[in-house]
């Protein structure tokens, strides 16, 4: 019977793969590595790993306790390394930003709006973060998220720090 | 262009029947598959190992004709053109067009598609699932016809409005419904989110273990969309062996690699001259460019996050210029 | 997401101009529509966004393509609905819905219900 080890990475052991060029440049590829980048930026910097159009996915490294966040539609946040909380409040419409805004803001003040519980995110597991609704990170140690979004004001582009060129 | 036909067996011995679309015609004997399309030269035949074949045939079908080209190996393929489909032999291999023995001939997709499903269903074994990888599936596919496999090839897929196990939507795969962990997972941790909702926002206040719903999966090199942000889609995959295809899109896709590791074979799209090579392990991220084509190779099952870009109009920005192939320049 | 973009009373179309079988769009906005599908005298509505990958089934304005008796094919990936209930019964999204649109008939006039 045939055994098999699954390998994941993460903060404190990954290994990044490379690019072996015959006739094209390492900068088509925009290949980087989420816990490399994870690990060379501060806590709750939202840095683009991913762009087509205005679709992005950033990477997260999640220390501490996050600003308060909203967005007119949803995004998802997937936990690639250690274990995250996301606490969620349904926001008072005088705080929510126009239905056709893309892409999330940090909320200049406290949320009003009833409590609406939380979600322990550990390795591989991930999370709805709702329309309208505010939502804030929490976590003990180094973990790293990525968040599904689209291009907003908090986004981070570093591509010539992060990708190989 | 139409003219497809369903011949009877070309032998009684072999088994299988051969088809007709277009000016092609496809036979089958118990290892190899013949491609034959006429040329300034006479008729010219390609041969293409028939589980291979099968393979790349059951993602052409299933994903009706996926994003631009699905290239079988070097000379056939096919080109997505979103209500025709083109069928080519040689058409982005540079020996071929330099000697002008290509050909491209453009259908009706509802015609091809039932020709392609007639080729599958009649040259699928039985206990052949052109879905597994070669470890699962063995060499059923060999050999004279004998059978069938409708159950493995007419899978239905499932596809989520918001996010893969949200109330309402897409189920999650589990015991119940027929979707063990693959041993090739076996190690993966199957507990589900700590969810703490207050009455009356349970489905809002929501999480599910995506690498567990992935080492579920019983299908490989096959992306399905876990969760949707307007045209932003994560189409997460398991994949083993070898991609059956070589995928040339018409738009930029992204690999996230969640776990394990898959090498990359990058050919420019239009000749197939070898590009690159991009290795992949566990947490890198790169971008496929739209003027490439790209096959994968997995030792070990692996978890892959394919990005997509949904946006049809995306496809017209890249025919004209208007932006690069390649999705950032810094 | 699903919420149908026409108010009720929004006239669609006219049955007399459409092929039988046949589909028409009634443009909703900058990025939504109604399909409008008749088969004899039985027309039914719905939102023109396969549940594949949530974009809608044509590729090129006014452009449908008819798979069989009473069935669409979605012009990307091969999807194939009927035009009774919007089910799709072939294809990468097999087992799902269409959005029904409810309309009503004031004579030949399509109209959202």
């Amino acid at each position: 019977m045939m055994e098999f080890r699954t390998a994941f990475g993460s903060l404190s052991d990954y290994e990044k793969g490379h690019i072996e060029i015959i006739d094209d440049k390492p900068m088509h590829y925009t290949f980087s590595n989420v816990f490399e980048v994870a690990q060379k930026s501060a806590p709750w910097e939202k840095i683009a790993v991913a762009k087509n159009l205005e679709n992005l996915i950033e990477t997260i490294r999640a220390e501490g306790v996050s600003p308060w966040y909203t967005c007119a539609h949803d995004e998802f946040a997937l936990a690639m390394d250690g274990e995250v909380e996301v606490h969620f409040v349904d926001l008072d419409p005088a705080q929510r930003v126009a239905p056709e805004k893309e892409g999330n803001v940090v909320l200049a003040d406290a949320p009003s709006g009833p409590v609406m519980g939380y979600v322990v995110l550990k390795r591989g597991h991930q999370a709805l973060l709702p329309a309208n609704a505010a939502y804030q990170f929490r976590a003990h140690r180094a973990s790293v998220l990525l968040q599904q979004a689209l291009e907003g004001e908090n986004t981070v582009y570093r591509w010539k720090d992060i990708c190989y060129s | 262009m139409s003219n497809s036909a369903i011949y009877e067996p070309i032998s009684n011995e072999i088994g299988y029947k051969s088809f007709k679309l277009g000016s092609f015609t496809f036979h089958r004997d118990e290892y190899f598959v013949y491609i034959e399309w006429p040329t300034k030269n006479g008729r010219m035949t390609h041969y293409i190992s028939a589980d291979a074949f099968l393979r790349a045939m059951m993602r052409d079908v299933a994903w009706g004709f996926f994003y631009y080209q699905v290239n079988f190996d070097h000379v056939f393929g096919t080109n997505n053109l979103y209500g025709k489909v083109e069928m080519f032999a040689g058409s982005f291999n540079e020996t071929y067009t330099s000697q002008g023995l290509n050909l491209t001939e453009t259908y009706e997709t509802p015609e091809i598609m039932a020709v392609f499903k007639a080729i599958l269903a009649d040259w699928t074994n039985e206990g052949f699932d052109p879905f597994a990888a070669p470890r699962e599936t063995g060499i059923a596919w060999m050999g004279r016809k004998n059978g069938d496999n409708a159950a493995a090839i007419g899978r239905d897929r499932e596809t989520c409005k918001r996010m893969v196990g949200l109330p309402g939507d897409a189920p999650l795969r589990s015991d119940d419904r027929g979707y063990p962990v693959n041993p090739a997972f076996a190690d993966v941790p199957q507990e589900a989110p700590e969810i703490h909702a207050a009455p009356g926002y349970e489905g809002r206040v929501f999480a599910i273990n995506l690498f567990a719903y992935l080492s579920r999966s019983d299908v490989t090199w096959n992306p399905s969309i876990s969760s949707v942000v307007k045209t932003n889609l994560f189409c997460p995959t398991t994949e083993e062996y070898i991609l059956p295809i070589k995928h040339g899109n018409d738009r930029v896709e992204w690999f996230l690699q969640l776990s394990d590791a898959i090498n990359w074979e990058i050919e420019d799209k239009t000749t197939g001259r070898p590009r690159a090579k991009v290795i992949m392990k566990p947490g890198d991220i790169a971008s496929m460019p739209a003027d490439i084509r790209h096959q994968g190779f997995a030792a070990k099952r692996a978890m892959l996050l394919v990005w997509e870009n949904a946006n049809p109009k995306v496809v017209e920005l890249h025919n004209t210029g208007a932006i690069p192939p390649y999705p950032v320049a810094f | 997401m699903s919420a149908i973009p026409v108010a009720p009373g929004t006239a669609l179309c006219r049955i007399g101009q459409m092929d039988d079988p046949g589909a028409q769009e009634y443009h909703a906005g900058a990025s939504a529509s109604v399909l409008v599908l008749r088969e004899g005298e039985r027309v039914t509505a719905y939102l023109n966004r396969c549940p594949h990958f949530q974009i809608p089934l044509n590729s090129r304005p006014a452009h449908f393509i008819m798979a069989g008796k009473g069935l669409l094919m979605c012009a990307y990936h091969s999807a194939v609905f009927r035009f009774s209930d919007g089910a799709c019964v072939e294809g990468p999204c097999a087992g799902s819905q269409l959005t029904q649109v409810a309309i009503r008939l004031e004579g030949d006039l399509v109209v959202a219900a």
